[in-house]
């Protein structure tokens, strides 16, 4: 996945930037705008759209408010159709109510407000023209100076024509959408009826082939545009279409689509997608698959097609925006309309097939496809929850960095190996498993290459691969034979070495929890380049099997001078609690309960010493490989009195980062300093005894529950 | 508008007068209020804290007619303490003081003046670089990934269909992370 653009850096800015800000950028629409100064000007309550402002025209988007004038009888323009049925039913005006509650007037049938009572009001004053469009291009005239005017209005006055309105709705599927969001399409082709006078007032009816008719009002100074919807819309396009004589022949690409349309469709779906990856749906059930793009593009654009209305969505794939079935229809977006194509000829059947199998001729492109990392010689092993909120680290994510000795002998032997394509959701469930939260915890993957969270190539153990391809789509690929899978735990042997710093990694890993219990007094300083220094020692004990920790210690607050108790738990696998106090008043200067991977929680003083050792562990190890490889330090080791000792620093001679950490040879921390430009911390226990048999642990859960019922009792 | 002019049309027409102010000055109380509150509210509470700001603003006018002639700058201090308040309240575990606060000028900073001060270079180059994207790409780019807004909300903001501010935003996109890349700036 790739990591979404976010500009945070921007927030808590300075003046100066704020008022840059708001010269270049605007913050808010005109729509939002007014209705910020509605709430402003009537303290607060919700701005009504219908209300008149100062005689201000009410526009376009009050649709939803205004009364059609349009006949409700149910009356067929006789002679004026052959065979045309319409569906009936009373219009639905806003409810009289609300009506009288936010304007103070009620909308009847007649009501002049409406666009298109206001035309046939004034009809001789307008001389009407027809034309074909196309894509809400102007095509080709129809129908000049008034040619069967007569005919429009008592055709139109037969109509049922429906308001569209704006509002949101829940669908059956949960999800929000707008109320008439399938009416609302539009589609290529429309008609477009044109009335134009002397004054400069005009007024047009476009009719789309579903039935979407949008009528139009001008003058000097104003637009309003009105959404409806004719029920039967395609028979009514049809019906017009045979009203007028029209020889659909005459309009070019009405029927005809051209190869620039196409590529230009194709293209215009790809750019605009912010999401390259291709879906199967099948059988009620999504997939992600590979789509090669070129393939795609050059099959599509290989074979004829004809314009089409509807598109069955069960059983099809989608790549970028664009549907396509196994029988030959294409559906889409262009030029703000919805597009549905289909083959012209049957037979091409097999040749469109070729788009949705491209994923199995990429198992022979392998070689290319692994080309992006042949130069690479580190590896990431990931392992474990893949995600922890505001970017930060999750404690049970294991990552560790080994040297590839030979990248390209070992690509050559993976590509020796036979693979066939498979789905994302197959690896996803051969290699991982969601908790009962919906995480996902992997079992484990070598991960090449940097982009975004993962990398370019993700090798898992068990027998599969992905690999991201030049346009950022993944390709995903399982071994033919399963028992191939332990070449790759062998391969993985052979070639990798485990890093250094990973090793210290896994090392400091692990000595949280290998030993029984541990009791030591603790000492901590953090100083600041100004001087400025925060002290905390007293005590802690550990139940390492159980996970298990109390601190408690007294210190000065290096910001202004004053003394603080401070009191640490955890009570079980990353579950802390903790309170800093004013030691003279008793005064709570902060409290509160918090996990590691918790971006949004206080977090405790940072000589909590189980998270010390994990933060000391991410540092040797971090997430992402860009973050690693740009870490460069030196290791140096020496044991002293039987504990080792590491200090490491980094290559650069401009960064004066420098670490000591003397470590016991289980890999428990006994002491860290750290130091550089700005601060020096340091971490020191003393007088510490493991694995006690008189070892006693203080009540952590009780101490848990005080501070956790003290922090709900606040938030309240 | 200086205060002398804004008290004169109060005089004549409150309500034009009040109309006047909220145009020219929407978009600055707005920006310093969405810059504060990003984080932590929601497009109401913002919404609610920018109609506090003017009923601060106007309420001020009008009960002190003596107020700085420069009304920007006025209308600037308003904003950023109202929007501090509304921080606070809207994230009320944080144990820091707001250095916006008038009663905080006086404490020594705890903070990394450095880091500060590096902190405000980057956000000159990032605006900087945006910038150089031209129009409409930046405005684009401002208003997805800063205001969060949908492509059909850009739209209306430069004119430009849906598609097209999709496909726009994409190409803008790359030419951004290449440009933070080459600054070494990383967000």
């Amino acid at each position: 996945m790739k990591k979404k653009l976010d500009l945070k850096l921007l927030e808590g800015a300075d003046k100066k930037t704020l008022e840059d800000l708001s010269a270049k950028y605007r913050a808010v629409d005109d729509k939002e705008a007014e209705k910020l100064f509605q709430r402003l000007m009537n303290n607060n309550e919700d701005f009504d759209e219908e209300a008149n402002v100062q005689g201000v025209e009410i526009y376009h988007r009050t649709m939803w408010r205004k009364a059609l004038a349009a006949a409700c009888t149910m009356v067929i323009a006789a002679g004026a159709v052959a065979g045309g049925t319409y569906y009936f039913s009373k219009l639905k005006k806003h409810s009289g109510v609300e009506d009288e509650k936010k304007s103070g007037s009620v909308y009847v049938q007649g009501d002049h407000d409406s666009i298109y009572a206001k035309l046939k009001e004034a009809q001789d004053k307008y001389s009407m023209t027809a034309i074909a469009r196309l894509f809400n291009e102007d095509k080709i005239t129809l129908i000049q100076e008034d040619e069967g005017k007569e005919n429009f209005f008592s055709y139109i006055d037969s109509l049922e024509m429906k308001e569209i309105n704006d509002e949101i709705v829940i669908n059956d599927k949960g999800v929000s959408e707008l109320a008439y969001a399938s009416e609302l399409q539009k589609f290529p082709k429309s008609i477009r009826f044109s009335f134009k006078s002397d004054d400069d007032t005009a007024f047009t009816l476009d009719i789309y082939e579903n039935g979407h008719a949008v009528w139009t009002e001008k003058n000097m100074s104003s637009e309003i545009t009105a959404d409806y919807f004719i029920t039967d819309g395609e028979k009514v396009f049809s019906d017009i279409v045979k009203l007028y004589n029209i020889n659909v022949d005459s309009v070019s690409d009405w029927n005809d689509v051209s190869a620039d349309e196409l590529e230009s469709f194709i293209d215009m779906s790809y750019y605009a997608s912010s999401n390259p990856t291709a879906f199967m749906f099948k059988d009620g059930k999504q997939d992600e698959i590979y789509i090669d793009r070129e393939v795609f593009k050059h099959t599509i654009l290989g074979l004829e097609w004809e314009r089409e209305t509807e598109f069955e969505y069960e059983n099809y794939y989608s790549f970028c925006g664009v549907s396509m079935s196994e029988n030959g229809y294409m559906a889409g977006t262009y030029n703000g309309c919805n597009v549905v194509y289909k083959l012209k000829d049957d037979a091409d059947l097999d040749k469109l097939s070729m788009i949705w199998k491209s994923g199995e001729e990429a198992a022979g492109d392998m070689a290319e496809l692994l080309d992006r990392i042949r130069n690479d010689t580190t590896v990431q092993w990931f392992e474990g929850p893949t995600y922890a909120p505001q970017g930060k680290f999750h404690y049970d994510t294991t990552t560790r960095y080994y040297t590839i000795t030979d990248t390209n002998s070992l690509l050559d032997e993976l590509i020796s190996l036979e693979w066939e394509s498979c789905t994302q959701s197959e690896i996803e469930n051969a290699t991982g498993h969601r908790d009962e939260s919906g995480l996902y915890i992997s079992d484990g993957s070598y991960e090449f290459g940097s982009s975004g969270y993962f990398g370019i190539v993700s090798l898992y153990p068990k027998g599969y691969m992905s690999i991201e391809d030049n346009d950022r789509n993944y390709c995903y690929f399982k071994l033919k034979n399963e028992s191939d899978a332990e070449k790759i735990t062998q391969m993985a042997e052979k070639y990798f070495v485990m890093d250094e710093s990973s090793e210290l990694a896994e090392k400091i890993s692990k000595g949280v929890t290998n030993f029984e219990n541990l009791k030591a007094h603790f000492t901590y300083e953090h100083i600041e380049s100004t001087g400025e220094k925060d002290t905390m020692s007293g005590y802690l004990s550990v139940d390492a099997k159980n996970e298990k920790m109390y601190m408690t210690g007294e210190g000065i607050n290096g910001f202004d001078g004053k003394e603080l108790i401070s009191e640490i738990v955890m009570n079980g696998h990353d579950d802390s609690a903790f309170k800093v106090l004013n030691k003279d008043t008793g005064e709570e200067i902060y409290s509160g309960i918090y996990q590691y991977s918790n971006g949004y929680a206080m977090a405790p003083p940072e000589y909590h010493y189980i998270y010390f050792c994990k933060d000391i562990e991410k540092i040797l190890a971090p997430r992402f490989l860009d973050g690693y490889l740009t870490f460069n330090a030196v290791f140096e080791s020496r044991e002293v009195d039987g504990n080792t000792e590491i200090t490491t620093h980094s290559k650069e001679p401009s960064n004066n980062e420098k670490t000591t950490i003397l470590l016991t040879p289980n890999g428990q921390l006994i002491s860290c300093e750290y130091s550089n430009d700005a601060y020096k911390l340091s971490f020191k226990l003393d007088d510490y005894v493991f694995d006690s048999p008189d070892f006693t642990m203080p009540d952590t859960a009780s101490v848990y529950e005080k501070i956790k019922n003290a922090d709900e009792v606040s938030d309240r | 508008m200086k205060h002398s002019e804004y008290q004169k049309l109060l005089e004549k027409d409150k309500s034009e007068a009040q109309k006047k102010i909220f145009k020219e000055y929407l978009n600055y109380v707005y920006t310093i209020a969405f810059n504060r509150l990003r984080s932590c509210g929601s497009r109401e509470d913002i919404d609610e804290c920018v109609i506090d700001i003017f009923n601060d603003v106007f309420s001020s006018y009008e009960t002190k007619p003596d107020l700085t002639d420069d009304m920007k700058g006025f209308i600037g201090t308003v904003a950023l303490r109202k929007s501090a308040a509304y921080y606070h309240r809207l994230c009320k575990r944080s144990n820091t003081v707001s250095l916006d606060d008038e009663y905080t000028q006086d404490i020594p900073s705890a903070e990394d003046v450095s880091g500060a001060a590096e902190t405000k270079d980057s956000r000159q180059i990032l605006l900087r670089l945006i910038d150089s994207l031209g129009e409409p790409d930046a405005a684009i780019i401002i208003q997805k990934y800063y205001y969060g807004r949908t492509s059909r909300e850009i739209a209306g903001f430069v004119s430009l269909s849906p598609a097209m501010v999709r496909v726009r935003c994409s190409r803008a996109l790359k030419k951004l992370r290449k440009l933070l890349s080459e600054n070494d700036i990383s967000i």
